[in-house]
């Protein structure tokens, strides 16, 4: 197997670290993310998950333990932290609010300018990037960002990181606050990503189980700074009573499937969409 | 970048101390009172006396003195300039000459004039430093309100200014975690707040100010909507939970105070 | 609920236009009529930019309809001699957690509401020690505000309305920005004050999980009251739903699903509990 694309060793972070308000966010946490891979990241609030998240886009220096990229220590001797950052894309929430230029087109042009790209490729970037969420360059590119519905400012936001072509995509709760259609949508694009870019590896944050059961292979649950459970989706979500003892849910579909086995209905309990759900049941019902 | 977040507002360090219970109008105007004598002292003897009023005032806050004193620290080089200054320029009617540097000429009167003034700084530094160290933002800003509610009738703000004064104090941490977030949010987008000469860096500022001011007003506009949703209205028939009150402590301290001030102030001839 | 009783709150015939006579007019309301009776729960749901807010801010008269009339308990909103009043009776949370704090101590901000009315400081501090026992933040009574979760910080403002001893809560998106923990301390808080306290709620949300918890639900489309009933009966159609940018919740969808295809269901369920005994049942009759 090659080197992972992404990955910890003992990972540990404490914030204000030696004063009296010291706080550990991360008690060593070791994870091997492979090149192309969607992994979901949950746990409860202040399990660590946005710090794990900023260590892997090199914005956080380790307390102690690594961070690897490909196989090389990002703090390592000789290594330039400027391109690491480069190959990641974190989107952090409620992205909208870091929006700052005066065009649409500036803005997205911003990180792809910051890459030292000469300007037809900047444009090339950010023309593809807003096609890419869903936004018509021609009709968006010269407008300003602060005049955009806040749906759309999102976008704009998501465009600005996907115009800088990142190999790892970090989404930090992408979904928040986005009405159902606008979740739908979302689910939609990074769909739409990964297939466009076969190669692309997703590193997704979020507390709605129902989205990391759409998106993502793996989960990875986190709970008071270390990994509490690592596994493909399927298997993670049926353990409803593990993922309970630490204060998450289970997608209800698989809620209401472990409850009909536990009264007596042979069903299985890794699905974990209503679609499969709703199949399982019925060959249960059947059988 | 995190000990930013977690700056408490001030410099108060909370401690269960007599000076920290007085009420903050009496502490204020003890402040006042200590700038306007500060001023008026006219010999070593006041200040000497005024220096163990103020040490007797520090031990019972029950403030370590070294930190204290370490209020002293961003000022030190103005200290050091204005001793220097009235070493060699203090006396310009000539006088009984010290040494020379170069064509300056450091005089004992210059001398004896620079440590008076250096004195009378420090002791205002370390008084006004006390009132911070011994009385919350919050605190300051309500007796602040009250002492000048009875200027209201002259058109002065103290309502709307203590207003002011605590949102911005609640907001401070709100906002500098606000500014953390962004800042790393354009440094993931390769923003670079480091290499560059001074005009450089300052543009590399805008993408982390338009979004905080954009952000500010949308919180103000918020916020404004909210306190009109809880019936807010103005300082008009307002009437407030936290109650100052003046209690024996007060009377106690306003008299030493007043004491002590006639002490540092008396000619040395009456002693 | 009597309808005969004349209600808390009513909306008749109420339009509200946005920039009036530019060339930027929105119809943000258009003809709507809406009857809250006291000790309703009603959800009212709706896409970004239905009109949910706008209705909102129209209960309260921090708006003032375009062409129609509010009427809570009897006042009119447009009369300014009741404006005070009609603030006093219907208490607002809004969305964002941190921008309706305005003191640097807990308990100071839960008295600002009282301190507005006027009242005495011994009655203030009464109701402030007692608002906050029923949202169960007594304990943090003496924290600063930006030390808080995004629950407790909303618990803080519905103890801040508590305290003017209101009739009704609006609660503005108030769940929109907080992670599921915050959002079962709120709803739970709501319900609290619904059952033991008799004060009537009105949920603004887009979160159908959420909804369903509610006696009744008012569907908004483009300034439209496009449904208005039980959960049961705003959930009957998926179709019609979807088409407004909305959603089932999960095991509503599911339940459609499993009727589609045949299965016989007593009703829709709305629980987990329920569906699972109705499955089981069916179970049963089959074998």
């Amino acid at each position: 197997m090659s080197a992972p694309l992404l990955a910890c060793e003992d990972l540990a972070h404490t914030y204000l670290a030696g004063t009296p308000l010291a706080s550990v966010a991360l008690r060593g946490v070791t994870l091997r993310i492979q090149r192309g891979e969607a992994v979901g990241l949950v746990g409860p609030t202040g399990s660590g998950k946005s710090t794990l998240a900023q260590h892997f886009a090199g914005l956080l220096r380790p307390t102690s333990g690594r961070v690897l990229i490909e196989g090389v220590d990002v703090y390592g001797r000789g290594v330039d932290l400027r391109r690491v950052r480069r190959r990641i894309g974190l989107l952090f929430q409620y992205p909208e609010h870091q929006l700052f230029e005066e065009t649409v087109f500036e803005d997205v042009a911003f990180g792809p300018r910051n890459l030292g790209l000469d300007p037809d490729e900047v444009t090339e970037r950010v023309q593809w990037a807003l096609r890419l969420v869903g936004l018509d360059p021609d009709w968006f590119a010269r407008r300003s960002p602060f005049s955009l519905s806040g749906g759309e400012m999102r976008r704009v936001a998501i465009a600005g990181v996907l115009a800088m072509r990142p190999e790892i995509l970090i989404l930090d709760e992408p979904t928040a606050g986005l009405d159902p259609q606008g979740r739908r949508e979302l689910i939609d694009l990074v769909r739409r990503l990964r297939r466009s870019q076969a190669d692309l590896t997703l590193l997704l944050i979020s507390h709605s189980m129902e989205d990391v059961a759409r998106l993502c292979e793996r989960v990875v649950v986190l709970h008071r700074g270390q990994v509490f459970l690592d596994a493909p989706v399927r298997v993670a979500f049926s353990q409803a009573e593990r993922l309970r003892e630490i204060g998450l849910d289970v997608p209800r579909v698989t809620d209401l499937l472990i409850r009909l086995r536990a009264g007596g209905l042979s069903v299985r309990t890794d699905r974990i969409t209503v679609e499969e759900a709703c199949e399982e049941i019925l060959r249960a019902l059947q059988g | 970048m995190e000990l930013l977040r977690t700056i408490s507002i001030g410099q108060y360090v909370p401690r269960p101390s007599v000076v920290h219970r007085l009420d903050p109008r009496t502490k204020l105007l003890s402040t006042v009172a200590l700038m306007v004598v500060v001023f008026l002292v006219q010999d070593f003897r006041g200040l000497g006396l005024f220096a163990a009023f103020l040490t007797v005032a520090i031990v019972c806050s029950q403030i370590p003195l070294g930190f204290v004193l370490r209020s002293l620290r961003p000022v030190l080089f103005l200290l050091v300039l204005t001793l220097l200054l009235q070493v060699f320029f203090g006396a310009p009617d000539g006088g009984t000459v010290l040494f020379r540097v170069w064509s300056f000429v450091a005089t004992r009167e210059g001398l004896v004039q620079g440590l008076f003034v250096t004195a009378r700084l420090v002791l205002l530094i370390v008084g006004t430093s006390l009132l911070t160290y011994t009385t919350s933002p919050v605190e300051i800003a309500d007796g602040l309100e009250r002492l000048l509610g009875p200027f209201r009738r002259f058109g002065v703000p103290a309502h709307e200014l203590a207003m002011m004064m605590t949102i911005a104090l609640r907001f401070i941490p709100t906002l500098v975690e606000e500014t953390e977030r962004i800042m790393k949010a354009q440094m993931s987008r390769g923003a670079d707040f480091q290499t560059g000469g001074p005009f450089r860096r300052a543009r590399a500022l805008i993408p982390i100010l338009v979004p905080l001011f954009v952000s500010a007003f949308r919180r103000a506009d918020e916020l404004a909507l909210a306190m009109e949703a809880r019936g807010y209205r103005g300082g008009e028939g307002r009437t407030r939970m936290k109650q100052l009150r003046y209690g024996p402590h007060d009377a106690v301290a306003a008299l030493m105070i007043t004491l002590a001030s006639i002490a540092v102030l008396l000619p040395g001839r009456l002693w | 609920m009597s309808g005969s009783a004349s209600p808390l709150i009513e909306v008749r015939d109420v339009s509200y236009v946005y920039r009036r006579g530019t060339s930027e007019e929105v119809r943000a309301l258009d003809h709507v009529d809406l009857r809250v009776q006291a000790g309703e729960f009603v959800a009212v749901v709706g896409a970004n930019g239905s009109g949910k807010s706008t209705l909102a801010k129209l209960l309260n008269a921090l708006l003032l309809p375009t062409e129609g009339e509010v009427r809570v308990a009897g006042l009119d909103t447009r009369d300014p001699a009741n404006l005070w009043e009609i603030r006093r009776r219907v208490g607002m949370v809004f969305q964002n957690p941190d921008n309706q704090i305005v003191a640097t101590v807990v308990e100071e901000d839960v008295a600002f509401g009282p301190e507005n009315l006027g009242l005495p400081p011994d009655e203030i501090a009464r109701r402030v020690e007692w608002a906050l026992g029923v949202v169960g933040m007594l304990e943090h009574r003496h924290r600063e505000p930006h030390l808080l979760s995004g629950g407790q910080k909303q618990r803080v403002a519905i103890a801040g309305i508590l305290a003017m001893q209101p009739e009704c809560i609006v609660l503005d998106e108030a769940t929109t920005m907080l992670d599921p923990e915050g959002r079962r301390e709120v709803l739970q808080t709501v319900h609290r004050l619904r059952h033991e306290h008799g004060i009537t709620i009105l949920h603004i949300t887009h979160n159908m999980e959420e909804a369903a918890e509610a006696d009744r639900i008012v569907v908004l489309a483009e300034g439209r009251i496009a449904l208005d009933g039980p959960p049961q009966d705003v959930f009957a159609d998926p179709t019609r739903l979807r088409a407004l940018r909305l959603d089932l919740p999960e095991l509503a969808a599911l339940g459609h699903c499993l009727v589609s295809r045949g299965v016989k269901l007593p009703s829709l369920p709305l629980d987990g509990e329920q569906l699972c005994r109705a499955l089981l049942q069916v179970g049963q009759r089959v074998r």
